[in-house]
């Protein structure tokens, strides 16, 4: 069976979650940026979450929360839960996280991307999600696909044909 | 967060003349670019434009083309960053323009390339703000200029990055440009501190502050 795809864009500092089947959720060009993809596969219910920072500083109030990982982690869980998920069974993936930039006056943002890496994988311990499959760091841009008909996360960098990332047992 | 530092840009940005000083400044850009390639680059449309962060990189046609980016940071009396974006096939024009070759050498950006192209951008960037700056007698500081070749989205995201954690919104003053035949397009973006939007009167603009085409 062939199931059209809607396809939802995530722009930054956005979370989008989905029930639909047809549904495909992406975000383009992901650079220092990360994207965090969550699929209950019993309840065939996903989201992505398009964060640009690793935290918020200060405590302050945020007006995007999902602008930051730290604080739009457990917004994307209880979305997904809203929507009918089970925490226990949701799958994470991470992307992004890369340097695009490098140059010796950058070095003040040159380190956003691993932040954010970091910033995810601690968020994702904290909500007691286990990292189940990865693309992120290096020097080039990613467009990160989650396919809600199968749970299954698409990465495509420039020049390199998309590739599934494999889930870790 | 202070906005002292910001009174050049609110100058430039909220003043009755500021499309003649952006236009003025934008034209001496377009003509140092002119006759680093001798040939003529003009100006196609300047824009001055409200963007919220979550649009950036949506409203592009094509948010995975191929596309070159030099990136610089501004600081001092003008602080902020700015951007030249063309795409790979543009790109590669220019730089056998830069380079004089023949149109079409080049197929492949080295070394080299980079470099010519990351010089084009900073004396691009160079003098469009040092026009504006002679307003002020103020000095400034430029950031050597960084060049990479990504997905638009993720060059666009470039900008977003180092301003995120104290804006939803960017003030983007944008620029086309084109050479007489359309053979190539660049987009020449200059993005002042965002802190800008806290000294404007939001109640009496719109998105779109400013659009000239010419």
């Amino acid at each position: 069976m062939h199931v059209a795809e809607n396809l939802h864009p995530v722009a930054i500092s956005e979370m989008v979650v989905s029930a639909d089947p047809a549904d495909v959720l992406v975000a383009y060009g992901l650079g220092s940026c990360v994207a965090i993809c969550l699929y209950d596969p019993l309840a065939r219910v996903g989201g992505m979450l398009h964060a640009l920072l690793p935290t918020l500083r200060n405590n302050n109030r945020a007006n995007t929360p999902t602008k930051f990982v730290e604080q739009g982690i457990p917004l994307l869980v209880n979305a997904l839960i809203a929507l009918g998920a089970n925490p226990a069974r949701l799958i994470a993936h991470l992307c992004g996280g890369a340097c695009v930039l490098t140059a010796p006056s950058f070095n003040g943002t040159l380190n956003i991307g691993q932040l954010n890496i970091q910033a995810a994988r601690k968020g994702l311990q904290v909500a007691n999600l286990k990292l189940r499959g990865q693309a992120t760091g290096g020097d080039k841009g990613r467009t990160v696909r989650l396919h809600l008909v199968n749970g299954q996360v698409t990465v495509k960098t420039l020049g390199q044909p998309e590739r599934v990332l494999v889930v870790e047992r | 967060m202070s906005t002292q530092h910001l009174g050049l840009w609110s100058k430039i940005i909220s003043d009755g003349q500021s499309q003649e000083w952006l236009s003025l400044a934008m034209h001496h850009a377009a003509h140092i670019l002119s006759d680093m390639v001798k040939r003529s680059i003009k100006i196609h449309t300047l824009r001055t434009e409200i963007v919220p962060l979550n649009e950036l990189t949506l409203v592009a046609s094509d948010p995975e083309a191929e596309t070159l980016g030099v990136y610089l940071s501004i600081g001092d009396d003008l602080p902020g960053q700015a951007m030249l974006m063309l795409s790979l096939d543009d790109a590669m024009y220019l730089a056998d323009w830069l380079l004089e070759l023949r149109p079409g050498t080049t197929t492949q950006l080295g070394q080299l390339e980079y470099s010519a192209l990351a010089e084009a951008g900073n004396v691009m960037l160079s003098s469009f703000l040092n026009a504006l700056a002679e307003i002020s007698q103020s000095p400034l500081r430029l950031s050597p200029p960084a060049v990479t070749v990504d997905m638009l989205a993720t060059i666009l995201q470039v900008v977003t990055t180092s301003v995120g954690a104290v804006t939803d919104e960017l003030l983007i003053i944008k620029t086309d440009l084109k050479d007489d035949h359309d053979s190539i397009w660049l987009q020449f973006w200059v993005l002042p501190d965002p802190a800008i939007l806290k000294t404007l009167n939001r109640s009496k603009i719109s998105r779109v502050l400013t659009t000239l085409e010419i």
